[in-house]
Parts: structure tokens; C-alpha cells; sequence
């Protein structure tokens, strides 16, 4: 077989998880490739997505600032260029803070940064099987226009988001029962609307809603109510997850609206202060494994069902969206949630209850275990388990480093935890991807494998720190 | 190897001549299977494009129309729920109809339920499988692994010829080291433009904006009588409905002042086409401002480079666009393509070669499957000027329409296989690469396909007499006969 090339680290997948490993790893010195089946890197950023939470929860409910590192930096570059919303910490919801960006921009902004580190990219080309020798991942093969070819790597790492190189490797991992899983989308974003009658609307129609305030705050609920009708502009809001209860479910009565989701919207900021709406809560598709092709296919086409009954419905329905216009259409439904692959440590909801902190910690996440996206994402789940005390939660090195493989990483939203503490959130995944992209690019400096890297972690948190990830002193 | 599915006809790559194809062979009764590698149909129309003559250049020049079926009834529908601009009045003057790309993406998909045409999605057609010259399926690489698409015609509609080329079809390529590649690009979408200031500076500067590759003689006027009518019509202009009708309008004299003075690259025009929105919303389309030179895309580095390039570029003409043209002040990117739209890769070699002679003498022919308005002999470069045309070519001779044969589909050397889109049976000088042609082909593909399945014959067999592929043709709403 034609060899492609010979690297230090191969990233496979160019989603959030991968652009950041690559950068990461090049970054620390590795000779670094990043492959995509597709012409464009960012994944359920700007392709599938964004998701609403996409650049959200970098603060704990406390306040303090847990996530940092790429995430960080991507935000403050596009920020400062004029096609991001400055970090939102609404004093009402805490915990629940945005930081949204263009996702247009930000992907054309992950090609420049790819350019200014040095990584080379091989796009276009499905990963399709891996190179062992025993135990050890050498490389992977890919099939693109030029044919079949393998790229090899000392540290491969596993960034398609559902665990495809580990599983083809034969590392073992867990899924939950497919009528189960979350759903997945496929999102619309719509430009002209009218943010003054939605506000409006909102601050009359109390009982239309259900915001999502941190239980930490203890807040009641005309407290939040007094908060959300102060409100200026709709950007201090943060998001409208769901609503207009009454409208919707007499839309499902007479057969108007379907019964898969719900209206609600994030927001996707353009240059020069405009606000489009962000719909990625209309169209979800039951009983799908996207590791199953059948189904994935199916879910592509009940997607767009469901999103085009869910928009006809929204523009002749909700006071706001007469003159409301579709801009962007995702291309492919964003899949939420299919395998989490076994690694050396765990992590369980155990550990996010106690808001545990780990001595080979890389990175931090303030999210809830439990935090399950619902059929109808009005159901907030009653079982979710916060961390004791308004703080975060240690992501260890070692839910990064696949069982019974050598060569190995995961990062991204396979990386090894329960089923309630699915790590599958945009900024989890680009902690995790930057910390196993410099892991790679150390053991790889010096020989070793990601597992006998386990014994001392501390070059790479040295190097996370440098680079600006956030691993000691919040809560 | 695993086996997904046996079907009537197996249609690769989920394009716009492969949903064309797809319909049209779920409508003349074949069991269906339209295979994509990503989760979207459609292809250069919503997915790495539209390209500016998407749904353009459905008439001669002298009003008559000659391109319908399938691209016809997709844009009726659109229009009737407010998603595409209606036909234009004087279709001899102009020729554009611009449809809404996202809801067109949507429509497809409708169009496939109600059609019944079964999808596998998310699937790359990597190798073929042939028993002698026949070829009898295609394997694709997913999620699920590995698998055989078994089919009793294949369809290549991958845009490049790659299930052809992986069957051993003999195929043609320019030579890269002589001739300059048509460039690939990416497009963007810009939304909250001041079409009243640019309309005002439009009218106010008409002889500025002449420096344009759609300013050009043709068969009947040299280029200063279009120049001078050009001038008029600018000047004519008074809201964005005026403009639109025009189908694209290029800074040419601003983009060589830009890139005199370093703010903008060397590749492409600073242009744009049209996109309407549900309500009679209007949003500028780029996508002549990032062109990437010499990017062989059946090659994955160059590819991979594009990409890249293409980028580059679109970063510094969004910049551009804001601070240089009339009423962009404000504007804001909205959408992007996923990935680099190809103009040209491989022609596959068909039973008949169609070459300029065919364009110029508007020729006709008893197989034929479906018509053509493209002027040919013009070609994409990766310059500010965009276009080069062969001299002394001019289009058409009578400005009419040419027939495409039956024969151009039918590729050499194998049984079993049909091609359609833009590596279809030409010669470089008169390449297919059109979207309304990628829709013809396809559709006259799926008919072929579904009535050699009913027959028991092959796609070669059924050369013999096309009498009642043209009859469905005609039913589906094709037109095939009765134009210049």
C-alpha cells in the first residue's frame, strides 16, 4: 500500500477535539498531520453546528473561569476582530455563561491557525482502518480521490468524535441502548428578526418559559423573572432554550408543528452587532445509532422533516419571526451521543458530585453529570448531580488513554467516562484535544508510549499552562 | 464482503445530476439507490455552491426555452413557496433564475421521499465490482465499514469520473503543465447590504463597472454595442429587482486598483451573484473571489491544498468587500461552503465525443436526450479577469441551442454504466460542467438506467433505438425537439 506519510502525531478527524489536539501538538514540536474526511475542519463548530452551548461554561457558577487554553484564544482572536460576543455572565442564570462566536469565522479562522503551526493536512479522506503491529496502533488507512493509503504516526489520535479508530483497533467501549441515546439535529439559523417584540413577548409571558438558572444560585423564581425584565437587549439573556409553551403545543394539536422538539434559539453574532437566531432544539430524530449507516441515513432525512415543519411553523406562529428568513442550513445532522470508549480511568458522576480533583488533571469542566438532552428539551433532568460547591471537575490524563492499545489516544467526546458524564460539550472536547495533543507530541519527543507517559504527567501540564489551559485554582 | 442492498439502478454521488438521475429513474419504476459521501444531497448547488449560473441559461438567445424536466419543475416548486426568483419576462435579455440554495437542499430530500428513491448517506464509493467488462456494483467505505452496493446499472455521478476511472474507462485530462486547470473555489454569502447606495453608485459610475468578464461581443454584437447598452441598462437601475435580472454584477476597475495597491490577491474577481430569501430578501454570492490555480483535485495533496488557498483568499476578500464596495459597509458574512466547488477534473470517454463544432453549428441529433444553451469555448482562470475566451469563438451559430446525444453517457469499455454530470463524453473546448446540464444528463441517466432494467439490456444495447427514452424524457417535462 502506498504510504502517504510518516508523522510524529496523526490527529484523525478535524472537529473541534482535532483542530485543537493538532495545534496543540505541533505547538509542542511535533511533526504533526490532522486528517478530515471533509473539505472543511471544524465539525459540529461551524459544519454541523454550532451547538448552543458551543463556547459556553467557561465559568463556573462561582465565577471563576475554568476553561481556557485554545478555547480561550480562538474566542479572544475573533473577539477582537469584530465577529465574537464578549464572554455573557448573566448574574441570574450563573454557571450557564455564553461566549458565542461567528462560526462562519471561526472556521476560516482554524485554516489560518492550522497554516501559522505548521500542521499538515490531508482532507477529503475517510479513515477507514488502522495499522497494528501486536497491540501497537502504527497508523491509520484512509480512502480519498487519490485511492487507498496509509499514514503513519508514533501517537495516532482518535478525534472522530465517536470512537471510530479505537473501536476498528479493538479497544473496548460502551453505548448505551440506541432508543437511549440523545438525539440528533440538524440546526437552521435565521436572519431578520424582530429582537424587540421577542423581548417583548418574553417579559410579558412568564409562564411561556423556563430558564435554566444554576442551583448553586438558589434563586426563586420571581427573582429571575425581575432579572429577565430589566433586560435590554437580547444578547443579555444568553438563550432562549425553550418556550412559548402555549403556541407550541396547540401547534402540535393541529398538526402545524411535530412533536420532536421545541422553539427555542441561540444566538450566532455577525460582524458589526447583528444577531441571527440559532435553532438546533426543532428537529431532533428519535432512535438513531449513528454508528449504524441505516440510520444515519434515515436521521438525515427525518432531520430535515422535522425542520421544515418546525420552521414554517415558527415564521407563521411566534410573534418576532414574520419577516424572519432562513440564511444557513446545516449540511449534516449533528450526532449528540454514540460510543465512549474504556480507557484507564473513568469518570463517574461520583467524581462530579465531589467536584474531584485529579493529580494527573489536564483539564476542568463545570458541566452537570445528568445533563441529558431531552426528547423535548423542556424536560430539565430532575436527577442532575452538580458539583458540591459551585465549582469543576478534574478531566484526568489517564480517561484519555484507550485500554489494551499502545500508540493510542482519545480525545473528544468518546473519552472514557460514564453515561451520565458524557463529555461531549464543544469546550470539553477542545480541553481534551489539546491536552492529548501535547501528550502525543511529548511521548513522541521521548519515546514512550501514551500509557508509560501515565508515571509523569507533569511536562505536559506544564505545557498545557504555557499554552493557557486553566488546571489548578478554582473550585 | 458484507452486501448492503441489490438494486435496479445504483446512482454514485448524490449531486445535482445524481438526485436528477435518482428521480428519474425512481419515476420510470427502477428500485433505486443514490449513494453520497456526506449527509447532504445536492452537491454544487447548496453544498459547495450554487454557482452563479445555477439556474440560468434555460433559453437561446433568441427567448426560446430549451432546458427543462427536472430543473424546471424543482424551481416552480420552489417559487410557488416563495424560495426562487420567477422566470424572466424577456428571457433573450436575460436569463437568470435564481432559486434559494438552503431550501432547494431541502426540497431534494422531499423530492427523494416522494419518489422513493433509497439513500446511503455518509458513504464513500471507493472501488468498483466487475465480472469481465461488466460491472455489477460499487463498494463503499461508512461507519458500519466496508460493503457491496450491488446494481444492474451503475450511474457514475461522483463529478469526477471516479467510479469510471476505478472501471477502467479511458477518461482525458488537460495537460496541467500547458493549459491552466478551470480553478476550484469557495463561496461566500453576504447579507445586510445597502442595495439603494449600490444601485445610486451603480448608475452613477455605469462606465466604471464595464470592466467585467460578462461584458463581451457576441455573435450578433461587438463588444462596444454591448458596452453602450450595458451603460444604459446601469443607468436604468432603480431598485435591487432591477438589478438582480442581470444575474451578477464585477468590480473589475476596483479589483485592479486593490490589488495595485496590495488589498486583494491576484485570483479572482471582486463580484458577485445573487441569493433571494423567503420575502424578497436579496444576499450577494462571491464566488469568483477565491480561485485556486492549478489545483488538480483528483490529486489529494493538491486537494488538500486548495482548500486551504481558497481560504486565504476568501479572508481577504470579505475584508475587501466591506471596506471597497458601495454599500458593503454594513454587510456581514452569513454563509460559507463547505468545501471547494470543482470546475474540472476528468472527462470520461463516452460512444460520442461532443466538440465545439457540435456548439457551433447548434448541432442536432436523432439520440438526442436533451438540450444545451451553453455558449462553450469559455474557461475559469485563476486571474482578475476570471475568463478567457477561445478567440474568434462566438458561441452558437445561430444562436440557438445544441442537442446533448444519448451516446455522450455511455462510457467505453464497460457494460453496466452510465455517466452523467460533468465528466460526461467532450472535448475540453466544450465541457459540460454546467449546472443545467449536470441536471439533463442526469435525468436522461436515470431514465436510461430504469428502461434497460425493464428491458433486460444494456446501457450500449439501448443505443439502438432511444425512441422510448425519449418519450419518457418528453413526459418528465424534458424538451428535446422544436427549438433553434
Amino acid at each position: 500500500m502506498e504510504i502517504f506519510g510518516s508523522y510524529d502525531v496523526v490527529v484523525v478527524g478535524g472537529g473541534t477535539e482535532g483542530v485543537s489536539a493538532a495545534i496543540a501538538a505541533a505547538r509542542a514540536g511535533a511533526n504533526t498531520i490532522l486528517v478530515e474526511r471533509l473539505g472543511a475542519l471544524g465539525g459540529q463548530m461551524n459544519v454541523q453546528g454550532p451547538p448552543g452551548f458551543a463556547y459556553a461554561h467557561m465559568f463556573n457558577p462561582r465565577g471563576e473561569q475554568v476553561i481556557g487554553g485554545i478555547v480561550e484564544e480562538t474566542h479572544n482572536r475573533l473577539l477582537k476582530d469584530g465577529h465574537a460576543l464578549p464572554h455573557l455572565k448573566p448574574q441570574w442564570r450563573a454557571g450557564y455563561t455564553f461566549s458565542y462566536v461567528d462560526p462562519d469565522w471561526w472556521g476560516l479562522l482554524m485554516f489560518e491557525m492550522m497554516a501559522e503551526n505548521g500542521v499538515n493536512l490531508l482532507l477529503h479522506s475517510l479513515a477507514v482502518d488502522v495499522v497494528k503491529e501486536g497491540n501497537t496502533v502504527r497508523g491509520i488507512i484512509v480512502e480519498n480521490t487519490s485511492g487507498r493509503q496509509a499514514v503513519l504516526g508514533k501517537v495516532i489520535i482518535d478525534c472522530t468524535g465517536e470512537g471510530d479508530i479505537c473501536v476498528r483497533a479493538g479497544a473496548p467501549y460502551e453505548k448505551r441502548a440506541r432508543e437511549h441515546l440523545m438525539r440528533p439535529s440538524i440546526a437552521f439559523t435565521v436572519d431578520g428578526v424582530n429582537w424587540e417584540v421577542i423581548l417583548k413577548y418574553i417579559k410579558e409571558n412568564p409562564d411561556e418559559f423556563q430558564f435554566r438558572t444554576h442551583p448553586y444560585l438558589q434563586m426563586s423564581k420571581d427573582e429571575m423573572w425581575k432579572q429577565i425584565k430589566a433586560i435590554k437587549k437580547i444578547e443579555e439573556i444568553g438563550n432562549v432554550p425553550d418556550g412559548w409553551f402555549s403556541i407550541v403545543e396547540k401547534g402540535v394539536k393541529n398538526g402545524e408543528m411535530h412533536q420532536f422538539g421545541t422553539v427555542g434559539f441561540f444566538l450566532t453574532p455577525r460582524e458589526g452587532g447583528v444577531i441571527q437566531a440559532h435553532f438546533q432544539h426543532s428537529a431532533h430524530v428519535p432512535d438513531c445509532d449513528a454508528t449504524d449507516v441505516r440510520d444515519l441515513t434515515n436521521a438525515e432525512v427525518e432531520a430535515r422533516r422535522q425542520a421544515v415543519m418546525a420552521w414554517k411553523f415558527i415564521k407563521k406562529r411566534i410573534p418576532g419571526f414574520e419577516k424572519a428568513y432562513i440564511t444557513r442550513v446545516t449540511p449534516e445532522i449533528r450526532v449528540r451521543e454514540t460510543r465512549r470508549i474504556l480507557c484507564d480511568y473513568k469518570i463517574t458522576e461520583k467524581d462530579i458530585a465531589a467536584g474531584k480533583k485529579f493529580k494527573d488533571v489536564i483539564g476542568k469542566d463545570q458541566y452537570q453529570a445528568g445533563g441529558q438532552h431531552m426528547k423535548m428539551s423542556t424536560m430539565l433532568d430532575p436527577n442532575a448531580i452538580y458539583a458540591k460547591d459551585g465549582g469543576s471537575t478534574d478531566i484526568p490524563y489517564r480517561s484519555l488513554v484507550p485500554k489494551d492499545l499502545e500508540g493510542l489516544l482519545v480525545a473528544g467526546k468518546p473519552i472514557c467516562t460514564d453515561e451520565t458524564t458524557y463529555k461531549r460539550f464543544i469546550v470539553s472536547t477542545m480541553v481534551t484535544g489539546q491536552a492529548a495533543g501535547v501528550a502525543a507530541a511529548v511521548c513522541a519527543k521521548k519515546g514512550i508510549t501514551p500509557r508509560e507517559l501515565e508515571k509523569d504527567v507533569k511536562e505536559v501540564q506544564d505545557i498545557l499552562v504555557k499554552q493557557g489551559a486553566i488546571l489548578y485554582g478554582t473550585h | 464482503m458484507k452486501i448492503y442492498g441489490e438494486y435496479d439502478v445504483v446512482i454514485v454521488g448524490g449531486g445535482t445530476s445524481g438526485v436528477s438521475a435518482a428521480i428519474a429513474a425512481a419515476r420510470v419504476g427502477a428500485k433505486t439507490m443514490l449513494i453520497e459521501r456526506f449527509g447532504a444531497l445536492g452537491g454544487q448547488m447548496n453544498i459547495s455552491g450554487p454557482p452563479g449560473f445555477a439556474y440560468a441559461l434555460l433559453w437561446n438567445r433568441r427567448g426560446e426555452k430549451c432546458v427543462a424536466g427536472i430543473i424546471e419543475e424543482t424551481h416552480h416548486r420552489l417559487e410557488k413557496e416563495g424560495h426562487a426568483m420567477p422566470y424572466p419576462k424577456n428571457p433573450q435579455e436575460t436569463t437568470y433564475a435564481f432559486v434559494d440554495p438552503d431550501w432547494w437542499g431541502l426540497m431534494i430530500f422531499e423530492m427523494m421521499t416522494e419518489n422513493h428513491v433509497n439513500l446511503l448517506l455518509h458513504s464513500l464509493a471507493v472501488d468498483v465490482i466487475k465480472e469481465g467488462d461488466a460491472v455489477r456494483g460499487v463498494i463503499v467505505e461508512n461507519t458500519s465499514g466496508r460493503m457491496a452496493v450491488m446494481g444492474k446499472v451503475i450511474i457514475d455521478c461522483s463529478g469526477e469520473g471516479d467510479i469510471a476511472s476505478r472501471a477502467g474507462v479511458p477518461y482525458e485530462k488537460i495537460p496541467k503543465e500547458e493549459i491552466e486547470i478551470e480553478p476550484p473555489s469557495i463561496s461566500f454569502t453576504m447579507d445586510g447590504v445597502d442595495w439603494d447606495k449600490l444601485i445610486k453608485y451603480i448608475r452613477e459610475h455605469a462606465e466604471e463597472l464595464l470592466d467585467a468578464w460578462a461584458v463581451r461581443g457576441t455573435l450578433t454584437k461587438t463588444e462596444e454595442e454591448v458596452k453602450r447598452q450595458r451603460v444604459k441598462l446601469y443607468q436604468s437601475f432603480r431598485t435591487i429587482d432591477d438589478l438582480v435580472k442581470i444575474g451578477c454584477i464585477t468590480f473589475g476597475k476596483l479589483t485592479r486598483e486593490l490589488v495595485a495597491r496590495g488589498e486583494y490577491h491576484e485570483f479572482g474577481d471582486l463580484g458577485f451573484f445573487f441569493t433571494p430569501r423567503e420575502g424578497g430578501k436579496w444576499q450577494a454570492i462571491f464566488q469568483h473571489s477565491s480561485q485556486v490555480r492549478q489545483c488538480d483535485a483528483t490529486d489529494i495533496t493538491e486537494l488538500t491544498a486548495g482548500e486551504v488557498e481558497a481560504r486565504r483568499q476568501v479572508a481577504i476578500a470579505l475584508k475587501a468587500a466591506r471596506k471597497y464596495i458601495p454599500g458593503f459597509e454594513n454587510a456581514y458574512l452569513s454563509r460559507i461552503t463547505g468545501y471547494l466547488r470543482i470546475r474540472e477534473t476528468r472527462r470520461v470517454m463516452g460512444d460520442y465525443k461532443m466538440v465545439l463544432a457540435d456548439v457551433q453549428a447548434a448541432r442536432k441529433f436523432p439520440d438526442v436526450i436533451g438540450k444545451s444553451v451553453q455558449g462553450m469555448g469559455a474557461f475559469h482562470t485563476a486571474t482578475i479577469d476570471t475568463i478567457t475566451v477561445i478567440p474568434g469563438h462566438h458561441g452558437i451559430g445561430d444562436n440557438g441551442s445544441f442537442d446533448l446525444p444519448y451516446r455522450i453517457l455511455v462510457p467505453q469499455k464497460v457494460e453496466n454504466m452510465l455517466i452523467a454530470g460533468k465528466h460526461v463524453s467532450a472535448e475540453r473546448n466544450c465541457y459540460l460542467r454546467f449546472l443545467p446540464d449536470t441536471m439533463v444528463t442526469g435525468q436522461a441517466a436515470g431514465v436510461a438506467a430504469g428502461l434497460c432494467v425493464k428491458r433486460g439490456i444494456t446501457p450500449r444495447q439501448l443505443e439502438k433505438d432511444v425512441s422510448e427514452l425519449q418519450d419518457i424524457l418528453q413526459k418528465q417535462g424534458a424538451i428535446l425537439f422544436g427549438t433553434h
